[in-house]
C-alpha cells in the first residue's frame, strides 16, 4: 500500500504545475485552520489610527499590510478569515458532489437499462440549466447563506462527474475481472463498491479537485452579487463590499488581495486535477 | 471612541467563533446540516469555547429574557442599515440580552416586518417622500392604533388612547396653528413612549455642474430632483440643455400605474398639478389660482386662466374632475390611497372645481391636491373607451401630453429621454431642455459627473465619492438635509417590547452619534422625533432626547425590576416571563 | 428525433422547476410594489391584474399556455410585457458573447496548436499556466481590475455601458455598428475572452498532440513537406474537430457567465437584467430571462451532441 502511494507520488511529482498546486492548496488549508491565530485583528472590527482618528480606507502600511476598508476594517485579517468560507464551501461541495456524481455514474453504468436511461435523462436536464443564474435564483429564493450556496452548487455540479464515471464504468464492465466477480456470485453492491469503486476513484478525484475550484468560484460569485451569508466574511463578500462602497477605482488594496486569493486557490484545484488525471489516465503519461 | 471601546471589550471572545456558532445553529434547522457540520467541525475545532451560565439562586430560568432577533436589510440593499443593525446589537448584548441579527432581502423583510408584523425588532428607513412632509403620514399612519393591521404602517402596534385622540384631532384641525400644537404634542408623547426608535436623518449628498449652471433649488427629501430645481436652474453659458443623471431609467410614464418614485419625479415635469409643495414644505396653489375652504368639508379651487396642454387644447376644470373620475374607474394603484377622504368632485364652470370631503381633512391639500396630476380628458377618455379600465393601467403612455413645464420629445429606454421646455407654461423654465440619462448604477452616474458629462446628479453620493467630487473645480456638492429617517421598530405586541422600560433602555443603548459619524461620515443629524428639524414648521425641538447612555439604560431596567445573573444575562421582574402567554 | 424529444422534455422540466421555485417563497411577490396605504380592495385588484389571485395550479396552466403562444407575462417592475424588455437585452447579450467567443477561439486555436508544437518547452508551461490562471480568476474580478486599470488609471476605454450617453442614434445599424459601440464593446469582450480562453486553448493543444501522433502526419513528413505545412495543412484541420464541438458547450457556459460581466461593465444585457429582476422580485422577467438562457444552453448541448456524432462516426444515437 505504502509502495503504491509512493509510486503515485512519483507520478504526481513529475507534473510541475501539480506540485505547485498542491503547495498552494496546503498553504491555504493551513491559513484556514489557524486563521484566528494568524489574523492580526478581528475582521469585523472598525479600527482607529494611532492618533485616534477613524482608519477609513487607509492604504497598506506596516500596521495594515493590505490596508483597511471604508469601515476601517483590516483587509489582511478579512482575507485570512475569508479563507475559511472558501475552503469550507469548496471542500464540502466538492465532496458531496463527488459522492453523488460518482454513485449516480456507478449505478447508471452498472445496471444499464431503464435505470441508466432515467438517470442520464436527469443528467441531461441538469445540463440544460445555466449554472450561475440558477445558483443566484436559488440562493435569492432560499435566502443567503452557506448551506443554500452549497445546495445550489451541488444540485448542478454532480452532472459532469456522473457522466464521466458512467462511461468509465461502461468500459470497466467489459473487463474480465468484473465477469469473474460476477461468476463467483458476488452481489451487485459488492461488485460496485469492491471492484468498480477502486478503479473509478482516481477519476473521481480528478473531478473532486475540479469541483473544488468551481465551488469556490461560484461561492465567490454569489457573494459578490450580494447573496452570500451576510454574517460571514468571505472573499466574495469583501469584493462585494468594496464594489458597493464604490471603492474599486480608489482602493486597489481592498480589491486586489481577495481576488488574488480566489484565483490562487481555484488555480491550485485545476493544477491538482491535471496532475491526478495523469495518474487516473495512464494513456496521458505516455505522451 | 465609543465603538472602539465596545470592540475592545469583545476582543476576548474571538468574533469568528461567535459567528460560526450562531451560523451552525441556524444550519441545524436546515437540510444537509450534518454534512456541513462535519466539515465545520473539522475546520473550526479550535474555536469552540462555551461559557456555561448558571442563574443566581432567586433568578428562576423562566424569568430569563429570551433571545431577541433583529432583522436588518442586506448590505447591498442598504449598507448603513446593515451596519448599524450590527452596532446596535453589540450594544444591546451589553445590557444582558441575547441578540441575533438576521439580514433579510428587502422583499422578505417588508413581508415579515411591514405586512405580517411577524418580527421582534427591525431596522427601517422612512424615505423622505414629498407626501411625508405633511405630518399626517407620521402622526397618524405610523402610530394611530387603527393603522396596525396587515400591511398598514403602524408597524410597532402602538396603541395609546391618549395619543390616538391627539392624532385624530390633528387630522381634522384645518387651522395650521392649531394643528401644529397637536403635532407637537404627538411628538412629545411619541418621544416618551418610543414605539419605535428614531436614529438619524441622513443628509443627501448631491452634485451638480456649477461651471455651466447656477440657481439650483433643493428641497428636503428631493434634493436636486425637486420640481423647483428644473424651473430655476439657469444656464451660465452656451450649454442650454442640462443633463440629468440617475442610476436607473424611468420604468413607466403612465402615472396611473407606476408606483415608482422616480417615475413620478419625471412625470411631474410633464403633468402639472393644482398645488405644489414649496421648497420649505408648504403647500401652495400652483395651477390653481386660489383655494378656498368655505366649510371644513368643501374645497373650492379656481384654475389659472389661459393654461393649455402641450397639444394646444385648453386646460379646464372638466379635465381636473375627469382625472379623479378616471382614478376611481381604473382603481389606480398609485392614487387610490391618496383620495380616500374624497367624496365627490364637481366642475360647475370651466375655471372652478369643487371638492366635497367625507370628513374634514387637514392634509387634503398637501396630500391629495399636491399629488394628483391634471390629465387631459380628451386623451384619456379615448384610451379608456378603446382599451377599458385594465387597458388603461397597462397603457405604456410613451407619448404623454400634459400641461407641465416640459414636454417629452423622445424617449429611448435605457438610453436617454429628452424633455424640451414647454414655452406656453405660465412659469417657463430657464433651461431649454433636460436630457435625462440612466447611468445603470450610482458608480456610472458618479463618473459621468466627474467627467463633466452629467450636470445634475439625481442620486445621493457615497460620502467618500462626495469628498472626491467636491475637490473638482467644475462641481459643487451639496449637503441636503432630509426629513426621512432611520429607525428601529419594536414589536409592542410581544414581550419584552411591551414594556416601556425595555424600549427606553434599548433606545438608550443605540449609539446614534457613532452611527452618524462612522456610517454617514457625519452627513446627518440625530433623530429624536418623527419630524425632522429641517421640517421647521412641524418639528418640535423640545421633545425628550434619548441619547446613547448605557449606564442610564441599565438604571432604567433596574428601576423597573429587571435583574442580571452572574454572567450578566437579563431577567424579567418577578412575575413576568416569556413562557407565560 | 429521440434527441429532439429529449430536448423538449428538458425544457419542460426546466420551466416547471423554475415556475414552482419562484412560488415556494412564502409571501406575496407584489409586496414591494404596492403601497401599504392602498385600500385592501385595490391591492387585491392589482394582484388580480397579474393573475396572482388564482390557485397555483391554474397559474401554472395559464403560464404554460401563454408561453406556448410566446407570451411571458407582464413585468411587476416595469409594468410592461416581459418580451419587450427582454428582446433588446438579448440582442445586446448576443453581441457581447459573439465578440468574446470569436476572440477566444481565434487566440485559443492558434495558441493551442503552437504550444502543442512546442511541447515540453518553457513556453508551453508558461502559456498553460497563464490560461489556467485567467480561468481561475473570477470573471468579475478581472473585469473590475481591467476597468480600474484601462479605463480609470489610463483612460483608454469607457467605464462601462454600451454607448456614450446622449447620442441620438437613428436606428439599429447606426447604433450597433458605430465606432462608439465598438469602443464600449472591446474591453468587456477581451475580459470575458481571456476568461474563456483556457477551454479552446487546452482542447486544441490536447487534440493537436493526439493528431501529431497519427500516422498520416508521419507520412506527410516523410513526403518531405515543410514543418509549417504539416502543421497547418494536416494537423490543424484534423485537430480542429474536437474544438468545434467544445464551442457549443462553451457558448452554453458563457451565457451563464454573462451575468457577471454584464453587471461589472453595466452592459444592458439579459444576464444583468436577470440579476436586477431577481433583486427586484420581478419574477416574470427573471423567469423569462432564465428560460431563454436555458433554451440556449439546451439547444447548444443538443447541437454539440449532433456535431460530435457527425464528426466522430464511432458515436451513434440509437
Amino acid at each position: 500500500m505504502l509502495a503504491r502511494l509512493q509510486e503515485l507520488w512519483t507520478i504526481f511529482r513529475r507534473d510541475r504545475l501539480g506540485v505547485v498546486g498542491l503547495l498552494i492548496f496546503t498553504l491555504f488549508l493551513l491559513v484556514a485552520l489557524f486563521a484566528p491565530y494568524l489574523a492580526p485583528y478581528d475582521p469585523m472590527e472598525s479600527l482607529y489610527r494611532p492618533d485616534g482618528s477613524f482608519a477609513r480606507q487607509d492604504p497598506p502600511s506596516w500596521r495594515h499590510p493590505f490596508g483597511t476598508t471604508r469601515m476601517g476594517r483590516d483587509v489582511l485579517s478579512q482575507v485570512i478569515i475569508g479563507s475559511r468560507v472558501a475552503l469550507l464551501v469548496g471542500l464540502t461541495s466538492a465532496f458531496i458532489t463527488t459522492f453523488i456524481g460518482t454513485n449516480i455514474g456507478l449505478i447508471a453504468g452498472y445496471y444499464g437499462g431503464w435505470i441508466d436511461d432515467l438517470l442520464m435523462r436527469l443528467t441531461d436536464i441538469v445540463y440544460g440549466i445555466p449554472f450561475l443564474p440558477f445558483a443566484i435564483i436559488l440562493v435569492a429564493i432560499l435566502g443567503p447563506g452557506l448551506t443554500n450556496t452549497i445546495i445550489a452548487i451541488v444540485l448542478i455540479s454532480w452532472r459532469t462527474t456522473a457522466r464521466v464515471i458512467r462511461s468509465q464504468v461502461l468500459t470497466l464492465k467489459q473487463r474480465t475481472f468484473i465477469e469473474a466477480a460476477r461468476l463467483t456470485g458476488a452481489s451487485n453492491l459488492r461488485i460496485i463498491y469492491r471492484h468498480l469503486v477502486p478503479n473509478v476513484l482516481p477519476l473521481s478525484l480528478v473531478y473532486t479537485a475540479l469541483n473544488l475550484g468551481w465551488a469556490i468560484m461560484t461561492e465567490a460569485s454569489i457573494s459578490f452579487l450580494g447573496y452570500g451569508d451576510p454574517r460571514l466574511v468571505s472573499w466574495g463578500s469583501i469584493l462585494f463590499s468594496a464594489y458597493v462602497a464604490q471603492a474599486v477605482y480608489d482602493a486597489w488594496w481592498w480589491v486586489g488581495p481577495p481576488g488574488l486569493a480566489i484565483t490562487l486557490l481555484v488555480m491550485s484545484g485545476f493544477f491538482i486535477s491535471r496532475a491526478v488525471e495523469e495518474i487516473a489516465n495512464p494513456r496521458l503519461r505516455e505522451r | 471612541m465609543l465603538v472602539h471601546t465596545a470592540a475592545a471589550e469583545s476582543k476576548g471572545e474571538h468574533s469568528f467563533s461567535r459567528v460560526s456558532r450562531r451560523q451552525r445553529r441556524s444550519q441545524a434547522q436546515r437540510l444537509f446540516f450534518f454534512l456541513t457540520l462535519f466539515i465545520t467541525a473539522s475546520l473550526l475545532l479550535t474555536s469552540c469555547s462555551t461559557g456555561g451560565s448558571k442563574p443566581a439562586s432567586q433568578l428562576t430560568p423562566e424569568r430569563k429574557v429570551r433571545e431577541i432577533e433583529l432583522y436588518v436589510t442586506t448590505a447591498d440593499y442598504d449598507p448603513v442599515r446593515y451596519e448599524f443593525g450590527m452596532m446596535v446589537a453589540d450594544q444591546w448584548r451589553k445590557l444582558g440580552l441575547d441578540v441575533k441579527v438576521t439580514p433579510l432581502a428587502w422583499p422578505r423583510l417588508s413581508q415579515l416586518g411591514i405586512k405580517e408584523k411577524n418580527y421582534d425588532a427591525f431596522t427601517l428607513n422612512w424615505a423622505g417622500l414629498a407626501d411625508r412632509i405633511d405630518p399626517d403620514h407620521f402622526v397618524f399612519l405610523t402610530l394611530h392604533s387603527s393603522q396596525a393591521g396587515v400591511g398598514q404602517y403602524n408597524i410597532a402596534g402602538y396603541n395609546n388612547p391618549e395619543y390616538d385622540k391627539i392624532a385624530e384631532e390633528s387630522r381634522r384641525a384645518t387651522d395650521p396653528e392649531k394643528r401644529r400644537e397637536l403635532v407637537f404634542k404627538a411628538q412629545e408623547i411619541f418621544a416618551r413612549d418610543l414605539p419605535y426608535a428614531p436614529i438619524a436623518h441622513r443628509n443627501q449628498l448631491m452634485a451638480y455642474n456649477k461651471r455651466d449652471f447656477d440657481n439650483v433649488t433643493t428641497m428636503m427629501g428631493e434634493g436636486l430632483n425637486a420640481f423647483w430645481n428644473f424651473l430655476s436652474i439657469t444656464p451660465k453659458g452656451n450649454k442650454k440643455v442640462a443633463v440629468w443623471g440617475y442610476p436607473s431609467d424611468v420604468t413607466n410614464l403612465n402615472v396611473l400605474t407606476s408606483t415608482n418614485a422616480h417615475d413620478h419625479q419625471t412625470a411631474r415635469l410633464i403633468y402639472d398639478k393644482l398645488v405644489q409643495i414649496d421648497p420649505e414644505g408648504k403647500a401652495i396653489p400652483w395651477a390653481a389660482e386660489s383655494i378656498q375652504q368655505p366649510d371644513p368639508k368643501t374645497v373650492v379651487v379656481k384654475l389659472r386662466k389661459g393654461m393649455t396642454f402641450q397639444d394646444g387644447k385648453p386646460v379646464t376644470s372638466e379635465d381636473v374632475r375627469y382625472t379623479y373620475q378616471l382614478i376611481n374607474e381604473v382603481k389606480s394603484p398609485y392614487f387610490m390611497g391618496r383620495i380616500t377622504q374624497l367624496g365627490k368632485v364637481e366642475a360647475p364652470d370651466p375655471q372652478t372645481v369643487v371638492f366635497t370631503l367625507k370628513e374634514p381633512s387637514a392634509s387634503f391639500v398637501a396630500n391629495t391636491l399636491a399629488q394628483v396630476y391634471i390629465l387631459p380628458k380628451h386623451v384619456w377618455s379615448k384610451i379608456l373607451a378603446d382599451k377599458g379600465a385594465k387597458g388603461v393601467l397597462e397603457y405604456q403612455n410613451e407619448k404623454p401630453i400634459g400641461s407641465g413645464p416640459f414636454k417629452l420629445e423622445y424617449w429611448r429606454r435605457d438610453q436617454e429621454m429628452k424633455l424640451t421646455r414647454f414655452d406656453k407654461y405660465y412659469q417657463p423654465a430657464k433651461v431649454e431642455g433636460i436630457l435625462k440619462i440612466p447611468y445603470a448604477n450610482v458608480q456610472g452616474m458618479t463618473t459621468a459627473l466627474e467627467a463633466g458629462e452629467c450636470d445634475i446628479g439625481g442620486w445621493s453620493l457615497e460620502p467618500g465619492q462626495a469628498k472626491k467630487l467636491s475637490g473638482l473645480s467644475h462641481l459643487a456638492v451639496l449637503d441636503i438635509p432630509d426629513h426621512g429617517f432611520y429607525h428601529i421598530n419594536y414589536n409592542m405586541r410581544r414581550l419584552p417590547f411591551d414594556d416601556l422600560a425595555v424600549r427606553k433602555a434599548l433606545t438608550l443603548a443605540i449609539p446614534k452619534k457613532a452611527i452618524i459619524d462612522q456610517l454617514l461620515e457625519g452627513h446627518g443629524v440625530i433623530a429624536y422625533s418623527f419630524i425632522a428639524p429641517i421640517n421647521k414648521f412641524w418639528h418640535n425641538p423640545k421633545v425628550e432626547k434619548t441619547d446613547y447612555d448605557l449606564e442610564k439604560a441599565r438604571q432604567v431596567l433596574k428601576t423597573a425590576g429587571y435583574e442580571w445573573d452572574a454572567s450578566g444575562k437579563l431577567y424579567y421582574p418577578v412575575g413576568k416571563s416569556d413562557q407565560k402567554k | 428525433m429521440r434527441r429532439l424529444a429529449q430536448m423538449v422534455l428538458t425544457l419542460f422540466v426546466l420551466i416547471t422547476i423554475l415556475f414552482f421555485l419562484f412560488r415556494i417563497l412564502p409571501g406575496d411577490p407584489l409586496t414591494m410594489f404596492l403601497d401599504a396605504a392602498l385600500p385592501v380592495e385595490v391591492q387585491e385588484l392589482v394582484r388580480a391584474q397579474f393573475g396572482l389571485d388564482k390557485p397555483i395550479g391554474e397559474q401554472y396552466y395559464l403560464y404554460m399556455r401563454n408561453l406556448l403562444r410566446g407570451e411571458f407575462g407582464v413585468s411587476f417592475y416595469y409594468r410592461r410585457p416581459v418580451l419587450e424588455i427582454i428582446g433588446d437585452k438579448l440582442i445586446n447579450t448576443l453581441f457581447l458573447m459573439v465578440a468574446s467567443l470569436t476572440i477566444t477561439f481565434a487566440v485559443g486555436v492558434l495558441g493551442g496548436s503552437l504550444v502543442a508544437w512546442q511541447r515540453g518547452s518553457t513556453l508551453e508551461t508558461l502559456a498553460v499556466g497563464l490560461v489556467i490562471f485567467l480561468r481561475s480568476a473570477p470573471e468579475f474580478w478581472l473585469g473590475m481590475m481591467a476597468l480600474a486599470l484601462f479605463s480609470y488609471r489610463l483612460p483608454l476605454f469607457p467605464l462601462g455601458g454600451m454607448n456614450t450617453p446622449g447620442q441620438n442614434f437613428h436606428g439599429f445599424l447606426e447604433q450597433y455598428f458605430s465606432l462608439d459601440f465598438l469602443h464600449h464593446l472591446l474591453l468587456p469582450a477581451l475580459v470575458s475572452a481571456s476568461y474563456y480562453l483556457a477551454t479552446p486553448f487546452l482542447v486544441m493543444r490536447g487534440s493537436m498532440i493526439e493528431v501529431m501522433k497519427e500516422d498520416f502526419i508521419e507520412m506527410a513528413r516523410a513526403k518531405g513537406l515543410r514543418e509549417r505545412q504539416v502543421l497547418y495543412r494536416h494537423g490543424l484541420r484534423n485537430a480542429l474537430l474536437p474544438v468545434v464541438t467544445v464551442l457549443a458547450l462553451l457558448i452554453g457556459f458563457a451565457i451563464g457567465g454573462q451575468v457577471l460581466i454584464e453587471t461589472i461593465f453595466r452592459w444592458p444585457g439579459m444576464g444583468r437584467e436577470m440579476v436586477l429582476a431577481v433583486q427586484r422580485n420581478d419574477y416574470p422577467v427573471a423567469q423569462a430571462a432564465f428560460f431563454l438562457m436555458g433554451v440556449t444552453v439546451t439547444f447548444l448541448n443538443f447541437l454539440a451532441d449532433l456535431l460530435y456524432g457527425y464528426l466522430d462516426p464511432r458515436v451513434t444515437y440509437d
